[in-house]
């Protein structure tokens, strides 16, 4: 299949979130087998997919059958996470990455150039991370770049949790379940949340059962079409391992000293 | 039967029909994933092995593209799953190519992803990276003249190829 011949890539884009006929499915299913370039498509805009959840960017029309059909499944999530794993490996390789700005905690705030500000801070962080590792596993001098040997004084390893909605803990397989990094550093937990009406939010992070964790840092967000993506900083250290945690996000309501709950997720930490 | 002779059922040449043995199996874990199914790559591996183990019992394959072949099987197996766990396990794979995903969170991975970016041709290079940390991909196929396909398609294959390359020579690439 010549690669600019446009595909019908709504069908595409609904073979991948479950929303198409057997019939479809077949069509789809005939097409990826006899034809190698043509499932590159399908696998290049499934990956497109994950990334534009992954940067908060799919329209809904897409985001809620991809969080409902894709993230429900374990390989779904895996998928997800290998992706942004991707995401800050490149960028963290790129050559002439600059040197890191630790991004500003900004309240509602969202400009042109934040996506690559995150991706300059994320280089460092994760070159940071590379060396942490490298010298928590091995003992020794670690073998990295020199711009990480450069900037690994300035900056904490860091790793993203992204919440999906409608999982449980009652189900392990159906869990956000995240493995906790070794030693210090942070945790981002990030959701994505309709955009509608929102205004001012706080996060309650607590484990289930037990009394709320303070969350110092203030909440991160971006705009993403009709989607806000909130996140937080917390020190990984605030996190056991082998713990089911509930974080509710929280709408400040017209009436002072009330509190509307905007989503909540579950997830679990394992070591 | 050696892996030589169980793998040339693919292609005549090692190297090559390595490759597409690793090809098939992602195509068939896809293949299940978009099913639905538990385990996919489970499914998978039991769709090769039956494979293969008619083929070291004497099958011989006719489709013109032994994709097929297998893919005929696949049905056979996404069947089954849906009724009972699949175990024929007729032949060993444990010799057959390296097969898992590359983990970019282990810090080796991150540093041999440099070195790796190196062996990519300038066009690979920066599609790839642009690709993946700016957030406006269709300006961005404009900028490099292709369609929205055609750089997705660019980008998969030069990660594919980065994956191949960090797999072969880092114990994160190696079949767990």
């Amino acid at each position: 299949m010549d690669p600019d011949v446009p595909n019908d890539e709504d069908l595409l884009r609904r073979f991948l979130v479950g929303e198409v006929s057997d019939q479809e499915r077949e069509q789809v299913e005939r097409r990826f087998i006899a034809d190698p370039d043509f499932y590159d498509s399908l696998r290049g805009l499934e990956e497109e997919m994950l990334l534009s959840y992954h940067q908060g960017r799919l329209p809904d029309r897409w985001r809620l059958p991809f969080e409902s059909h894709v993230l429900a499944t374990a390989e779904g999530r895996r998928d997800l996470d290998r992706m942004g794993a991707f995401q800050d490996a490149l960028a963290a390789a790129r050559p002439g990455v600059p040197a890191a700005v630790p991004p500003q905690r900004r309240w509602w705030g969202f400009e042109p150039g934040f996506g690559l500000m995150w991706a300059g801070a994320a280089a460092v962080l994760v070159l940071a991370a590379g060396l942490w590792v490298s010298r928590d596993e091995r003992g020794g001098a670690p073998v990295a770049p020199d711009a990480a040997q450069r900037n690994a004084n300035i900056a904490r390893p860091l790793a993203t949790f992204v919440l999906v909605p409608g999982l449980t803990r009652s189900d392990l397989r159906q869990s956000n379940i995240f493995r906790l990094p070794a030693g210090s550093g942070d945790i981002r937990l990030e959701l994505t949340v309709p955009a509608d009406g929102v205004g001012d939010v706080d996060a309650e992070l607590k484990p289930v059962g037990g009394a709320p964790l303070r969350i110092a840092s203030r909440p991160q967000v971006r705009s993403a079409g009709n989607s806000l993506v909130v996140s937080w900083l917390i020190p990984a250290n605030d996190l056991k391992a082998t713990t089911d945690y509930l974080l509710t996000l929280w709408r400040s309501s017209t009436s002072p000293g009330e509190r509307e709950a905007i989503a909540s997720r579950f997830f679990s930490t394992v070591e | 039967v050696t892996t030589t002779d169980l793998l040339s059922v693919l292609d005549a040449d090692p190297d090559r029909a390595s490759e597409k043995y690793i090809d098939l199996f992602e195509r068939l874990t896809k293949f299940f994933q978009w099913r639905g199914s538990n385990a996919p790559e489970d499914l998978a591996q039991e769709t090769l092995r039956r494979g293969f183990g008619k083929v070291a019992a004497g099958a011989v394959i006719y489709a013109a593209k032994p994709d097929s072949y297998f893919f005929g099987i696949a049905y056979n197996v996404l069947r089954e799953s849906r009724h009972t766990a699949a175990t024929d396990r007729t032949v060993s794979l444990d010799d057959l190519p390296l097969l898992a995903g590359v983990d970019f969170r282990e810090p080796e991975t991150r540093i041999l992803l440099a070195q790796c970016l190196s062996r990519l041709t300038d066009e690979e290079g920066i599609a790839l990276t642009r690709y993946y940390t700016e957030e406006d991909r269709s300006n961005l196929a404009s900028e490099l003249g292709v369609s929205d396909n055609a750089l997705r398609v660019r980008v998969l294959r030069a990660k594919r190829k980065i994956n191949r390359l960090i797999g072969r020579g880092t114990p994160a690439g190696r079949l767990k």
